[in-house]
């Protein structure tokens, strides 16, 4: 009986890894593979954790992020207001569908309901104050922000990586990082799944894949 | 040592059988070692556990490192030796008495390297939870062989990796239900197992969950969707009437345990359910007493009274105290009818007191003051009559913490700082003394009159 128990309990262990392991794989590899360029301004300096090592959080460039009005389906009308004139934090869901010219990905209109056809990339309109200031100033555009998730690095990967986002200081003036070293251009690959996620696969440096 | 002890506890048998000593005697000796051959045991466990801890952590460093030079597949390949090894130490050791000890320490490296290898196929693969599902993932894994075996060390870090889900959850209807049934089950091998570390981290991971519960309900006629809470609470106009209404919350699980310790519903885990009941009763009453403070700030406005829903959580609770105290008011036993009137009475005025938030902040003080005060009279005679000396020294305590409290409250603007800190500790080191030794007077005086 206690036999019977402990390799009951040692199946289900197993099974939980391996098929962790296995619908993590199917999941991404059942999308689209496209590759993006980053944006280094907008993207995090990778940071330790305990469990999961070194973490980075790539940010679109501005290619992808910055949504030319013109190419919104509906009204623009996604704010609520507060008594405080603040945005409601009530997020719009914006789907930005891509189209492909000669091995580039560009932007071809954008949605709030989810598109029947095409490649689309699920996103939240930016509530980044510097963004929706923008949007307020100039209504040409309106920023998005990508879910991209996070890519998990190795000890060794982590060094290329630091050298690739370059030096960066604050300007207390401006209110923004100023760099000191440029960074290089960096890119990262993207399964774009069925419902518009995005799962990060590989990131490149200066054309060189660091994971 | 170990074997000196052996030793003399088989000397003992034969001592008894030649008429060098009698049975008393030797019963008397090996009492004495055998306190000795437990302490050893203890500090072996100790150490075995502490060993397993280290190897656990370096195992999760390791893969949290993020080797390079492997293929998904050999990754997946080599947690699962880890995990299955471990285990199947665990359990070889287990069926061996004098082992287990060990095989607690194999057990517990084995779910260690099961947590690690978890995140290591989602960092391989580059999935990224938002809610700590990668937690869940690890206590599934765990649950099973807490069911089957008596796992000590495994119950507790399956409590505490509990705890810790429920703060990054995003508290949806179907988080808040997830975590009370785990709870529950949680609950039931604790109880089976006399877990008292697992119960600590249990319960805190109960209030913070009834805490969240309450908060949702609160958020209820604002969120039209069940939506992330961390979304919706910007917009709650979050009031005094609401801050009772959790601090309604706490006390009322605070009175909860306390019950279940004076009654020694579990006798093992009286400790526990003293320490946290007072925590919780008197700790979130504490802020409260000192409203009268907020009443000079600029901008200070009484905010409007909280939903009535919100209060759901702690009138079930408190309902539940009143319920169970009546049964004592049918007692023959004047001592126990008094206890249960009591507990009723602090329950009701648990529940009435959201209301004060239709005051102003000196009347909030001043009741919150005497409300307390009250209550710490009241469970000291109730403590000393159930004789529960651990509740009644830890009330002890926070009336000694009290009166320090309403010294410096009052006395603070009026006397210069220096000399206040000094007759603060002053008085605090003469309370202290005379307390603790009319303490032991009463509480013997209510053991004699029982």
């Amino acid at each position: 009986m206690i036999r019977r128990n402990f390799l009951i309990a040692s199946l289900v262990q197993v099974l939980l890894i391996t098929g962790l392991a296995f619908f993590s794989s199917i999941r991404a590899n059942s999308g689209t593979v496209v590759l993006f360029n980053i944006d280094p301004m907008q993207s995090g300096y990778p940071f330790n954790t305990v469990f999961r090592g070194w973490i980075f959080e790539p940010s679109l460039d501005s290619a992808m992020t910055k949504i030319s009005n013109d190419l919104i389906k509906e009204d623009l009308a996604p704010f609520e207001y507060l008594e405080d004139d603040l945005a409601a934090v009530g997020l719009q869901n914006i789907f930005v569908t891509i189209t492909e010219d000669d091995s580039v990905w560009s932007v071809s209109s954008a949605s709030f309901s989810k598109p029947n056809e095409g490649l689309f990339l699920k996103s939240e309109w930016d509530m980044n104050p510097y963004s929706y200031e923008d949007y307020e100033n100039n209504s040409d555009f309106f920023n998005v922000r990508y879910e991209v998730g996070n890519i998990f690095l190795s000890e060794e990967s982590i060094e290329r990586l630091t050298e690739c986002l370059g030096e960066r200081s604050w300007d207390t003036d401006t209110s923004s990082y100023f760099w000191e070293i440029e960074p290089l251009p960096m890119s990262v690959e993207l399964s774009v799944l069925d419902d518009g996620n995005l799962i990060p696969l590989r990131l490149f440096c200066d054309g060189e894949e660091i994971k | 040592m170990m074997n000196n002890i052996k030793w003399l506890l088989d000397q003992l048998k034969s001592w008894v059988k030649e008429g060098i000593i009698s049975e008393d005697q030797a019963n008397l000796i090996s009492s004495r070692y055998s306190k000795e051959n437990a302490k050893m045991t203890s500090f072996i466990s100790a150490l075995l556990v502490f060993g397993g801890v280290l190897v656990g952590l370096g195992l999760i460093l390791a893969m949290a490192s993020n080797w390079q030079g492997f293929s998904s597949g050999i990754k997946t390949l080599i947690i699962l030796i880890f995990v299955s090894g471990f285990n199947y130490l665990g359990y070889h050791f287990y069926q061996a008495p004098n082992r287990r000890n060990l095989s607690q320490t194999f057990f517990l490296m084995g779910a260690l390297s099961f947590g690690a290898g978890v995140n290591l196929i989602l960092q391989t693969f580059n999935v990224s939870f938002d809610n700590g599902q990668e937690l869940l993932i690890w206590i599934a894994g765990l649950f099973l062989f807490m069911r089957f075996f008596k796992l000590l060390w495994v119950l507790i870090l399956a409590s505490i990796l509990l705890t810790i889900w429920i703060f990054q959850t995003s508290i949806s209807w179907i988080d808040i239900a997830a975590y009370g049934l785990l709870a529950f089950s949680f609950l039931k091998l604790i109880f089976r197992d006399k877990n008292n570390p697992a119960l600590v981290f249990s319960l805190f991971g109960t209030s913070l969950w009834l805490f969240l519960l309450q908060l949702r309900m609160l958020a209820i006629p604002h969120s039209e969707k069940d939506v992330n809470l961390f979304l919706i609470l910007p917009r709650l106009d979050f009031g005094v009437a609401d801050a009772l209404s959790f601090v309604s919350l706490y006390v009322s699980f605070g009175i909860l345990l306390s019950i279940l310790a004076i009654r020694r519903v579990k006798e093992w885990a009286a400790y526990p359910f003293s320490i946290l009941g007072v925590i919780f009763l008197y700790f979130t009453q504490i802020p409260f007493t000192f409203f009268h403070n907020f009443a000079n700030e600029d901008g200070f406005r009484m905010p409007i009274p909280g939903y009535p829903i919100e209060a759901l959580p702690f009138i079930a609770i408190s309902a539940f105290v009143i319920t169970i105290s009546l049964d004592g008011l049918r007692s023959s036993s004047k001592r126990k009818k008094l206890v249960s009137k009591l507990f009723i009475a602090i329950s009701l005025i648990n529940i009435l007191l959201p209301f004060l938030s239709y005051s102003n902040p000196m009347v909030i003080s001043v009741f919150m003051n005497l409300i307390l005060l009250f209550e710490l009279i009241a469970f000291l005679y109730i403590s000393s009559i159930s004789r529960n000396w651990r509740l009644f020294k830890w009330t002890l305590w926070f009336f000694k913490f009290f009166i320090l409290l309403r010294f410096f409250d009052i006395f603070s603007t009026l006397l210069n700082q220096a000399f206040l800190f000094v007759l603060g500790g002053a008085l605090l080191i003469w309370g202290g003394v005379f307390i603790e030794k009319q303490s032991k007077k009463i509480f013997d005086a209510g053991a004699k009159d029982d």
